[in-house]
């Protein structure tokens, strides 16, 4: 028995020891550190620059899409900067300092739409999910997971006297917030109730009628505006603006978020 | 109306005119309602002097027929002597360009008529009727007052005077002034009616030349009619009495006037433009006050210049008042030199903090331009005592908080922390840690039932489940024991006793056969069970026993109440055994 356990405890070890969340990544670390340094100096080409490095080698994170989201912005590119920024909300989708910078570019843009209300129930999910900083929610799940299994372990290992109540109700209350939680990640990842969305990228872009050259043109969008992508077709996406019109854009002006 | 062809006809009033005298060059239109645009007057450079210009309308009927006609008149003064040619002139009526003809005059060097003193003039002549434009220096600084004056003079008698040309004021500002009323002058031996038409104070607003344009003026004339040598026919006019109306106009010379530019060297940081003569007095209405009381802070300016466009003083007001911003009173008057009077700025203070508080001294700089020389008006500076508001330490300073103004929209600064990379193209599902900690509770849980289960089996599972079924079992015995009921007390009373028996049998584990009461209690009392628990139990199975073996008729307690007896004591058994 106490040799099973210890064989447990060290298999969980070295696997954490071996795979954390973090990797071992102090190449992308300095880059990152680079990046600031150049970006403090003023080098904003430079920061966007190393910023990218660390995109290329496979990282993210949304201190590293809002910070080359800065960078953009600072170079005047704004369309790059708009989709760094709505990348790192992706990430991090209550994160102060993102929403804050997003509003002003937007503010900045050619286009200004008025959005339509969304639909209560999205509005609800994305409020929950946007409670969660990066990693809180998954540190969340696995705490409440393994509490229910210390829980549910302890009670049924105990004798049937004395705190065996208080360990089936951790036990119940733990299940339920482990599923919740697991239901958010699993809602995260997956993409619940966020469409495919994408960045006007080309100065300026014409939305037409139907996915080929000879559609009639609806309206002209202009750099760093928020589109959703609901089908695509060839080197055609048909967008659909905030205020719910509709046309169809040539794939190479957008870039997806 | 019969449509008439336009005409333009021009003569002269007189064929012949002395040197120095005037004649008047008139342009008739008829059968038109006027010219397109003004006629120009032809120049007689060398021959005359322009003076001013006129229109006259007459209206004539005869037959039924009107016929209108307008005619300009040009009033002119001959200056050299010899026989002329006026050009012609050329009139655009109707969109046609229509020609005078020449006219020949001549000028001869007598002296003209009707020059003496006193006589009233039979035609209204350039010194009859003239503007006089005057101003008080030709030359001035930037800012500096020049009183301008346009003055009638007439020697006929004037109705309708009205001005037709305003000289343009470009280049300054212009404070109008009164202009007074009729007086009579006299002038080169001849006596005139004068009146000021218009007075004006100039401030330059820049250096340069300046040149301010002529004013015109019309104005009706009436003319004595000379007494004519047919006594009936000047009793049969009218105008013997009223005299003839005769419009006349007259044009002012116009002025140049030199703006100097301030002086550079000496000019005070203080000085806000103002040129003339400036002072200064300050004063509060309260000398003492309580903190957070409104004291009112007079500054009083007075002087002479351009009162009006006068600068904001700068006064730096001690931090521990907040300032309202002033109401400004102006108490202007014409003076001599144009404009002279006082401004007044009334602050509002609010000390904030108790003191001995000092509004320092106030100091506006000036351009004098008597002495050309920049000078300072000073105020005394003006002492204040504030007094703590009650329960306050003096000193303490009770400003009130204001809404932080946004001065700009800036983006925020970046994220310098752990930046928290992760891999992007794999999900934690990927990740070592999550199968971990998904598999680790799994593992322990089934670890702890396997352990239990064990446990179970070394701890004998005979006890276990026998205590798991024993309460079944002796319900099912008391059911059948109930089903006995109404027939054999004997088998009723034996089925309720073995049910009691089996489940304490069962509960403590020990034989149901053989079973010896003091064991029994021995084992209860140690797992738990209270002696009275016990007796109640014992007394039971004695009732039970004696119904069996010798009833009593109708004795002792009814079967409902034995069953329900016996149900509550496996109860109390049960629990106290457990807890």
């Amino acid at each position: 028995m106490k040799g099973v356990l210890r064989k447990l405890v060290g298999v969980v070890v070295a696997a954490v020891g071996t795979a954390g969340p973090a990797g071992a990544l102090p190449t992308q670390s300095e880059d990152f550190r680079q990046g600031n340094a150049l970006y403090e100096q003023g080098d904003y080409e430079g920061a966007a620059a190393a910023y990218s490095a660390v995109l290329q080698a496979g990282f993210e994170s949304a201190a590293l899409y809002f910070n080359l989201g800065n960078a953009h912005y600072r170079l005047g590119r704004l369309g790059p900067a708009v989709l760094n920024y709505e990348r790192a909300a992706r990430i991090e989708p209550g994160n102060d300092d993102v929403r804050a910078n997003l509003a002003l570019v937007n503010g900045r843009l050619t286009d200004r739409i008025e959005p339509l209300a969304r639909f209560w129930l999205l509005a609800a999910l994305d409020w929950w999910l946007a409670l969660w900083p990066q990693g809180a929610a998954e540190y969340a799940a696995a705490g409440c997971y393994l509490l229910f299994g210390a829980a549910l372990s302890l009670s049924l290992w105990r004798r049937p006297r004395g705190a065996r109540k208080a360990l089936r109700g951790t036990a119940w209350a733990t299940g339920v917030a482990t599923v919740a939680l697991a239901g958010t990640l699993a809602a995260k990842e997956a993409g619940w109730g966020q469409p495919e969305e994408a960045v006007v990228m080309a100065e300026e872009a014409r939305a037409v009628s139907a996915p080929s050259d000879d559609g009639l043109t609806l309206f002209t969008i202009h750099e760093g505006t928020k589109v959703r992508i609901d089908r695509r077709s060839a080197d055609w996406a048909e967008i659909v603006l905030a205020d719910g019109r509709v046309g169809w854009l040539n794939a190479t002006a957008l870039e997806a978020i | 109306m019969a449509q008439q062809q336009p005409t333009v006809r021009a003569y002269l009033n007189t064929a012949q005119v002395p040197v120095g005298g005037r004649f008047a060059l008139n342009v008739e239109i008829a059968g038109a309602q006027g010219a397109d645009s003004n006629p120009v007057p032809p120049d007689l450079a060398g021959i005359a002097r322009f003076l001013s210009a006129g229109t006259q309308t007459s209206v004539r009927m005869s037959n039924g027929q009107t016929s209108r006609s307008l005619t300009y008149q040009y009033w002119y003064q001959a200056l050299a002597e010899g026989s002329f040619e006026i050009p012609s002139v050329a009139v655009t009526v109707g969109g046609r360009t229509l020609q005078t003809e020449p006219l020949p005059l001549a000028v001869s060097d007598a002296p003209a008529p009707g020059a003496q003193a006193g006589a009233a003039p039979t035609t209204v002549g350039p010194k009859d009727f003239f503007v006089e434009a005057r101003a008080d220096a030709a030359q001035v600084y930037e800012n500096q007052a020049v009183v301008v004056e346009y003055r009638l003079f007439s020697r006929v008698d004037v109705t309708y005077a009205s001005i037709t040309t305003q000289p343009g004021t470009e280049g300054f500002w212009a404070e109008d002034l009164s202009t007074g009323g009729v007086s009579t002058a006299v002038r080169d031996g001849l006596q005139y009616a004068t009146q000021a038409i218009r007075r004006m104070a100039l401030f330059a607003t820049g250096p340069g030349r300046r040149t301010l344009g002529p004013l015109g003026v019309d104005a009706t004339a009436t003319m004595p009619r000379p007494r004519s040598q047919d006594p009936f026919a000047d009793l049969m006019s009218l105008s013997s009495v009223f005299g003839s109306q005769v419009p006349v106009s007259a044009l002012s010379e116009s002025l140049e006037i030199e703006v100097l530019p301030l002086p550079r060297e000496g000019r005070p940081a203080s000085f806000g433009g103002h040129v003339g003569t400036l002072g200064a007095t300050a004063s509060v209405d309260k000398a003492r006050v309580e903190a957070d009381e409104a004291v009112t802070f007079r500054l009083t300016l007075s002087g002479t210049g351009n009162m009006r466009s006068l600068a904001s003083p700068n006064i730096a007001f001690p931090a521990e008042f907040e300032v309202f911003p002033p109401e400004v009173a102006d108490d202007l008057s014409e003076g001599a030199e144009g404009l002279r009077g006082s401004r007044t700025y009334e602050y509002v203070l609010v000390p904030r903090a108790a003191g001995n508080l000092v509004l320092p001294a106030v100091e506006v700089a000036y351009f004098d331009p008597g002495r050309h020389a920049y000078r300072l008006a000073r105020t005394e500076p003006v002492e204040i005592a504030v007094a703590a508001r009650e329960g306050e330490a003096p000193g303490t300073p009770t400003r009130t908080s204001a809404a932080v103004e946004s001065l700009r929209d800036e983006i925020r600064f970046i994220h310098t922390g752990d930046p928290q990379l992760r891999r992007r193209d794999r999900s934690f599902l990927a990740a070592a840690p999550f199968w971990i900690v998904l598999l680790a509770p799994a593992a322990a849980v089934a670890g702890a039932a396997a352990a239990r289960r064990r446990r179970d089996r070394l701890e004998g599972d005979v006890s276990y489940a026998r205590t798991r079924r024993a309460r079944r079992v002796a319900k099912k015995r008391l059911a059948r024991a109930r089903a006995l009921a109404p027939g054999d007390s004997r088998d009723f009373h034996a089925e309720v006793a073995g049910a009691l028996l089996g489940f304490v049998a069962d509960k403590l584990n020990i034989a149901e056969a053989g079973f010896e009461r003091g064991e029994a209690g021995r084992v209860a009392e140690e797992k738990g069970v209270r002696p009275q628990t016990l007796e109640r139990l014992f007394a039971s199975l004695d009732h039970c026993d004696r119904e069996r073996f010798a009833p009593t008729a109708e004795g002792g307690r009814s079967h409902e109440e034995l069953l329900r007896q016996a149900a509550e004591l496996m109860d109390d058994f049960a629990q106290e055994l457990e807890s």
